[in-house]
């Protein structure tokens, strides 16, 4: 990791089991890691836990990740998200894009490739705020 | 004109027999359908001139030939003329080894040169078969499609969590790399590293079948959910240079000779050039995987008609003539780990380019694929 202080990070993935397995991963790395598995609670714990990036599924039970990112760029966090999506269509992409996503990642994603782009986003944040 | 008329104008002179062979003639070749007479063993006794062009014989090499035999090898004995006059959709392989369906009718001629005959009238049906074939695939399409991305949703979920909790276990179990200095392994701690050593190369091969599962949802999407090209106008040249830069390593590992003649170097294509590429190497793929002891590789493209055209030639085994009808459908594969997606994909994308693709083949010699584009004229330049 390229910052001093440890990372926070907001996952919103509604499979439990790839949750789970991912923060571990992210957490053996450096991270502290947060998830939300709906869009609500993710919503709900942005004020809260302030991060400093998200990995935002596009698939959610009671939204979408698009919807996710809108209500962020709304209210003012704008902090880099990583769309991660088993929908991997020509039009996600499209939309991804316009909602100037920071990486688009499809599933399965390799899980260092996520790293990078984590190392990448929180990096370009730090840099920003400098 | 009047009934009366038409009468007036009839010619009513009695036919003699020569004249009706004549006329006879003139009307069955004249004619845009194929007609057969053969004796009730189905011996050909006439071929018209159609049936030359549609089946590729030339009446002198089939005369005295079974019907049946000549036009329906390897295809399942279907009633032809059982049924008799009843009009029934029959598929015959042409000389060159196609299939060419008709849509036939069959009679009974009480006599022909004083025997009873067989008359065999077909319609090539061949084209509107392919269009029906399209649009029926089209329709599986649609729905593969929306079958495909629920599955793939439902597929990749667990991949992803199988792969993160690889590399968990990883963390778990193998130990970070010995430092330079510690003592060689040895008793208890060096069988630890060795059991280790065992579980990181049993995770890698997991992590590579959970590869090997991507990969076929990942052409399952692209075949089911075909995205739009991006045509655009590209130098080839520069894109089979890169091409030919990728492959070059795994060639020479494969004891395989590349060989590329670009000699159209000043042309500009309409195609996507990432859609391209992906045939290409796709089509090098196969290639390569035709000649396992190796041989030789060669790219080629030129001018023809106005056309762009790009070969991919190998020297491998060549592709069975009963096959070759086959080889462009979605799931069918010769290779044991093939999704038998790959060609289909191909022809696809370079459809959807305004291309077209074909190969020749020869068993024991070989086979090229070639891929043809339009070119766009130069007055348009760049």
């Amino acid at each position: 990791m390229t910052s001093a202080k440890v990372a926070v990070l907001l996952i919103v993935e509604d499979d439990e089991k790839l949750c789970v397995s991912m923060q571990r991963f992210l957490v053996q790395r450096g991270y502290r890691v947060w998830v939300a598995t709906t869009e609500a609670a993710a919503l709900a714990s942005l004020s809260q836990v302030h991060p400093e990036a998200a990995v935002v599924d596009l698939h959610l039970p009671d939204g979408s990740g698009f919807h996710v990112l809108e209500v962020m760029r709304d209210q003012g966090f704008n902090i880099p998200v990583i769309l991660m999506t088993a929908d991997d269509s020509y039009a996600a992409r499209q939309r991804a894009q316009q909602l100037g996503v920071f990486a688009f990642l499809t599933k399965p994603v390799q899980p260092f490739e996520l790293l990078r782009q984590l190392e990448r986003a929180v990096a370009s944040r730090t840099m920003n705020a400098d | 004109m009047s009934a009366e008329e038409v009468v007036r104008h009839t010619d009513v002179t009695p036919p003699t027999p020569e004249r009706s062979e004549v006329v006879f003639r003139a009307l069955v070749d004249a004619a845009p359908c194929l007609m057969i007479i053969t004796r009730l063993d189905y011996t050909i006794l006439y071929f018209n001139r159609f049936a030359e062009r549609v089946t590729g014989y030339t009446a002198a090499e089939v005369l005295g030939k079974n019907a049946l035999a000549l036009l329906r090898p390897h295809l399942p004995e279907e009633p032809l003329g059982e049924e008799l006059t009843t009009e029934f959709e029959v598929p015959i392989r042409a000389k060159n080894g196609s299939e060419r369906w008709l849509l036939c009718n069959t009679e009974r001629l009480p006599s022909f040169n004083g025997e009873p005959a067989l008359v065999i009238v077909g319609l090539d049906r061949t084209e509107l078969k392919e269009v029906q074939r399209r649009a029926w695939q089209a329709e599986q399409l649609a729905e593969l499609g929306i079958l495909a991305s629920g599955l793939a949703h439902e597929i990749r979920n667990p991949l992803n969590s199988i792969r993160f909790n690889l590399l968990n276990v990883q963390d778990l179990v193998v130990p970070a790399a010995p430092l330079a200095s510690s003592p060689l392994p040895s008793g208890e701690s060096g069988r630890n590293e060795e059991a280790a050593g065992e579980v990181g190369a049993i995770l890698r091969d997991i992590a590579a079948e959970v590869d090997r599962l991507e990969g076929i949802v990942r052409d399952f999407l692209r075949l089911a959910r075909p995205e739009p090209s991006q045509i655009e106008r590209i130098d080839p040249g520069e894109l089979l240079e890169s091409v030919v830069r990728l492959v070059e390593g795994p060639c020479r590992s494969q004891n395989i000779e590349l060989g590329w003649e670009h000699a159209a170097p000043a042309v500009v294509v309409a195609a996507d050039g990432k859609q391209l590429k992906q045939v290409l190497l796709n089509l090098i793929l196969n290639a390569q995987q035709a000649m396992p002891e190796g041989g030789r590789l060669t790219l080629r493209s030129y001018i023809r008609d106005d056309q762009f055209l790009i070969e991919v030639t190998d020297t491998g085994a060549g592709i069975p003539p009963e096959i070759r009808p086959k080889i462009f459908q979605p799931f069918f594969s010769t290779k044991k780990e093939g999704t038998g997606l790959g060609l289909n994909i191909c022809r696809r994308l370079i459809e959807q380019m305004g291309g077209a693709i074909d190969f020749e083949s020869e068993v024991g010699r070989g086979t090229t694929f070639r891929i043809t584009l339009p070119v766009v004229p130069q007055t348009e330049g760049r």
